[in-house]
């Protein structure tokens, strides 16, 4: 499947992914969705009757609800074409001496037990449907971190999984995507940081996806208690082959009083990929919530972090870019809904379409009547540096108060000639000149990420645009 | 140290003739200033220099010693040491002159070998306080919401950290006030002093008083009506153009 990005030293020789591995797994299901199907995966997890339950349920919703058109055409998504859950492990492995040479040196190859051993605080590694190597340093665990894959999660803290798995935040019956995703959810991370504990080095889960025509469905759940801070990045891979994959995470993100989050991905999927996620955080008094995305590749994705500022002085922070390239279609945003007084949101929006290539700023700002002193800042860039790309600005705002300040800013830009013939001026070439002047338009988004992500995301938008222009 | 040779040049903007027959010749070291009203052709005959995509060359050549720059593309020109320091001067947004000296010194053949991004920072900030540039100009986004005085200064902070043999500065007296012209006309010389040929092009004769001029050439009608030395200046200083181009 098809997933990628962002290892620090990315092995892929181009964008859309890399070179396929023979596939591998111990049990693989049929292509296809069915009560059958979703019965066999809460089976092979040997899951508790609630789980079960909950996935039955959600499937029946699946069946119910209809395919979103309000946004992009998903009418190239066949939902029985595609093969659902994946097993290629027994266990999971608590070091790299453990797991098996060809997993091991995939990773080993996109650098990830390098990074490890460099700068994150704990590391997941997750091979097509499941995670197969956790681990968190000695340190946190013993403050009380925990930091697993979300099926050991369902084994190990049941009753935290319980409370919060699609209960509060997203729940299974807002669309037919979240739906899918509750009957089919496999892997992805279980972060629990108790109060007042400050992890001041990030976690990262690595996704590498392999498998052919394959979903994934990964569930990541984040509690940061009172006081407490995390910064968690999500790094993936894939090879190139695809037919019509599809990726429907769902991310759940609860920051307690006086708490902060940083939720970091950059996803880099091969072209023939349906990116449709659902990702959001419930902020409460004084808390902070800050997203950052970097979404390349795809056939289409549809991606609107949500914030939900619930108690008083809570902050969200939002910074996206999106590029979009020849055939794709980015349909991507932000939604804050200020729920309390003196709460505030800032979103940058960034863009790049190129090629022909769609991309859609679709954003939702909620100020509901009583939010008093509530500030909101909504600032969408785009960049097109040719005359057949496409780029839209879609900003709903609903404001029930009148003691805000609101601000919403939206420029376009294009390369111009002369911006390019003075770099080139300075011994630049074309494409040079090009790579700068996009590099320059994402230094905000670049700024926020660890430095070898900042450097990755330059080095693949710059490949990614390679002969597409001039 | 090369020469550069414009050999009966004819240029034409979208269709339009602009330049009609230039000859001029710059050795190293000189400096060569070209005036004229507006709408004479002189940027014209800066942009074709470099290349500029809006400018097609129909007849003639230039040559700056071994390489035909009249066939070459702006980069390429630029890295055989031929920059210019234009008038109006792009903002880059993201982008600091630090960032965009950086990326560019790397592609110069005499930075093949034992380039130090950290001294060569160190040499940008020292170029810097010479021209009385403030810190933070380094790091800000290039020329923008930079003042015009700015803009022309870092075009001069940046022909003076290149490899520069042959730079055309054009009207790089607009926007600045006396002290910063003095700052300015003091880094052209120590660029005349390296070797490099200069080619300003003027509208006033002001930043002559404190940049020597060997030639000076005017142009009207997109050719040279006449050349001189300053003192040829000095006389359009006091008596202007009419005298020159009275059809």
């Amino acid at each position: 499947m098809a997933k990628t990005t962002i290892a620090p030293i990315a092995e892929h020789g181009r964008t859309g992914g890399s070179t396929a591995l023979p596939e591998r797994f111990i049990y693989r299901a049929k292509p296809g969705i069915s009560r059958e199907v979703v019965e066999t995966i809460s089976r092979m997890k040997n899951e508790p009757g609630w789980m079960r339950e909950f996935r039955l349920n959600a499937y029946e919703e699946f069946v119910r609800l209809p395919v979103p058109t309000w946004g992009p055409d998903l009418s190239g998504l066949d939902f029985q074409a595609i093969t659902y859950y994946q097993k290629t492990e027994e266990r999971r492995y608590k070091s790299w001496k453990e797991v098996p040479a060809d997993i091991k040196n995939t990773f080993e190859k996109i650098g990830v037990p390098q990074a490890e051993r460099a700068f994150l605080a704990g590391v997941i590694g997750q091979y097509e449907s499941e995670g197969f190597y956790q681990k968190l340093r000695g340190k946190w665990e013993e403050k009380g971190v925990i930091f697993c894959d979300t099926d050991t999660a369902v084994q190990k803290y049941p009753e935290m999984v319980k409370k919060y798995f699609m209960t509060e935040c997203i729940h299974a019956s807002e669309h037919k995507l979240a739906a899918l995703h509750g009957a089919v959810w496999s892997g992805g991370t279980f972060l629990y940081v108790p109060a007042g504990v400050h992890i001041d080095m990030p976690l990262q889960t690595y996704f590498r996806m392999n498998a052919r025509a394959s979903g994934q469905f990964e569930h990541t759940l984040i509690i940061v208690e009172e006081g407490a801070s995390v910064q968690y990045i999500e790094g993936c891979t894939a090879p190139l082959y695809h037919n019509n994959s599809l990726h429907a995470a769902v991310v759940e993100i609860f920051v307690k009083k006086g708490a902060r989050s940083r939720y970091t991905t950059i996803q880099n999927w091969s072209k023939d990929v349906y990116n449709l996620n659902t990702k959001r955080a419930i902020v409460e008094e004084d808390g902070i919530q800050e997203w950052v995305g970097g979404s390349l590749g795809s056939k289409v994705t549809m991606l609107y972090p949500c914030t939900v500022l619930k108690g008083r002085g809570s902050r969200a922070e939002h910074l996206n870019i999106a590029v979009a390239g020849p055939g794709q279609h980015k349909d991507t945003g932000a939604k804050v809904m200020h729920l309390a007084p003196d709460t505030s949101s800032n979103i940058v929006s960034k863009s790049i379409s190129f090629g022909g290539g769609i991309s859609t700023y679709r954003g939702l700002l909620k100020i509901v009547k009583g939010a008093k002193g509530s500030r909101s800042h909504v600032q969408c860039d785009a960049l097109m540096p040719d005359n057949i790309s496409q780029s839209n600005t879609i900003p709903y705002i609903k404001v029930n108060e009148e003691d805000v300040t609101l601000g919403h800013e939206a420029k376009v830009g294009r390369i111009s000639e002369d911006l390019v013939f003075y770099l080139m001026s300075r011994g630049l070439t074309e494409q040079e000149a090009i790579n700068l002047v996009v590099q320059g338009f994402m230094e905000p988004i670049a700024k926020s990420l660890p430095l070898e992500y900042a450097v990755e995301l330059n080095r693949l938008i710059s490949m990614e645009m390679e002969g597409s222009l001039g | 140290m090369s020469t550069l040779f414009i050999k009966k040049l004819h240029v034409e903007i979208g269709g339009k003739h602009i330049l009609n027959g230039i000859d001029l010749s710059v050795k190293g070291g000189e400096t060569c200033v070209l005036m004229g009203p507006n709408g004479s052709g002189k940027s014209t005959l800066g942009h074709t220099i470099l290349a500029h995509p809006a400018v097609s060359i129909t007849k003639g050549s230039i040559t700056f010693g071994t390489h035909k720059l009249s066939n070459m593309k702006t980069d390429e020109i630029a890295r055989a040491g031929v920059m210019p320091a234009l008038q109006h001067p792009q903002a880059v947004s993201g982008v600091s002159v630090v960032n965009l000296l950086t990326a560019a010194a790397r592609k110069f053949p005499e930075n093949k070998k034992g380039f130090s991004p950290a001294r060569f920072r160190e040499e940008i900030k020292a170029a810097a306080k010479t021209l009385r540039i403030a810190p933070e100009f380094l790091s800000r986004s290039l020329n923008e919401g930079f003042s015009g005085g700015e803009k022309k200064k870092m075009e001069i902070l940046q022909l003076s950290l290149l490899p520069a043999k042959c730079v055309v500065i054009d009207e790089i007296d607009s926007g600045l006030d006396i002290d910063a012209l003095k700052l300015v006309a003091r880094e052209i010389m120590k660029l005349r002093k390296r070797g490099v040929s200069v080619v300003a092009i003027t509208h006033y004769s002001r930043i002559l008083r404190w940049i020597k001029a060997d030639r000076v050439h005017i142009m009207h009608g997109g050719k040279i009506v006449k050349s001189g030395t300053s003192a040829l200046a000095k006389d359009i200083e006091k008596n202007g153009y009419g005298a020159y181009i009275a059809a």
